[in-house]
């Protein structure tokens, strides 16, 4: 059985097609201790190394370091859109909110994580996020755009400490 | 270079661990990642998308999961590989237990690295999320020093 068409679906995928290999403006990012601490407090993680330097240091690291999901999982480095700007559904954050997707849901639904080093207290990270491609398809519920992310953490130097692979799916609302 | 390894039988299982995340935490991990995704705080708007509840969100997921794997293999290893995909919600106040296995190991210039598979089930048995991780584990850690921690 083949599905509807989706004018809407079908003009995203247009729109997103040539953005493909491109990304959206770098994004600079703080991290701090407090932040990690934050973090491990709201995903119920009690282990020192996260905001302790001596923990941090017994466990062989300079200092206290991120929890491992901590940077892909932060939506914001910044202050954020003003809330007009977001989308209808809440969503809209500068890591993917330069893709044009209006009129779409995009749905997360996981990562992979190359953990290259630890990430520390007080690092400036730049972010960038790449549209690697994007698919049209069908599936049983409908149509659906499946895009490939590639979103890389650096610090100052250049080194590449986290890089972050996903494929969300973008359905019409 | 590597070398296949045998995995050493302290780091082989990861055992059950039981996780419910609250709607307090829900809202917490919104704010801590400046997550502005109303399906994890505004139940009308859950539910208006078809959902029974907010839903956990899939980066606390993974915390659960890479917390139930780093409690196992100890502070002296370091988690060099995570992924994982969410397949089923989950709600806050569900039961969500997660369990894995080292499925293979190999020597590496920074130390033993260990592979592993992972999943978060709900009580029914339907998984909630597959992960895989690899852990790197340095020459002068012994998996025997590891700290279990509870979450909190």
């Amino acid at each position: 059985m083949t599905t509807p068409p989706d004018p809407a679906l079908a003009e995203a995928y247009e729109r997103l097609r040539p953005l493909i290999g491109t990304s959206g403006p770098p994004t600079r990012g703080h991290v701090d201790r407090r932040d990690f601490a934050r973090f491990a407090l709201a995903a119920g993680d009690p282990n020192p190394i996260y905001q302790d330097d001596v923990a941090a240091q017994g466990a062989g690291h300079p200092a206290a370091i991120a929890p491992p999901v901590f940077v892909s999982s932060v939506q914001e480095w910044g202050i954020g859109k003003p809330m007009a700007g977001l989308r209808a559904d809440g969503t809209g954050s500068e890591r993917t909110g330069w893709l044009p997707l209006d009129g779409l849901r995009l749905m997360g639904g996981g990562q992979d994580l190359e953990l290259h080093e630890p990430v520390l207290d007080g690092t400036e990270l730049t972010i960038t996020c790449v549209l690697e491609d994007v698919v049209l398809k069908h599936g049983r519920s409908g149509p659906f755009l499946l895009l490939s992310l590639v979103t890389t953490y650096r610090k100052p130097d250049g080194t590449v400490v986290v890089t972050c692979r996903e494929n969300p799916i973008a359905r019409t609302v | 270079m590597t070398e296949t390894e045998a995995i050493p039988a302290a780091l082989a299982e990861v055992a059950p661990v039981e996780r419910v995340a609250t709607h307090l935490q829900a809202f917490l991990f919104s704010a801590a990642t400046w997550n502005p995704h109303r399906i994890h705080y505004d139940r009308d708007y859950a539910r208006h998308e078809g959902h029974p509840d907010v839903l956990v969100q899939s980066h606390l997921h993974a915390c659960f999961i890479s917390q139930a794997l780093l409690n196992t293999v100890g502070d002296g290893a370091r988690l060099v590989r995570f992924g994982w995909q969410n397949r089923a919600i989950a709600c806050p106040g569900q039961r969500l237990v997660i369990s894995g296995r080292a499925v293979a190991a190999a020597s590496t210039g920074a130390g033993l690295r260990v592979d592993y598979e992972l999943d978060e089930r709900h009580e029914s048995g339907e998984v909630a999320a597959v992960a895989w991780a690899s852990v790197v584990l340095h020459a002068r850690t012994s998996p025997l020093t590891r700290t279990r921690r509870r979450p909190s």
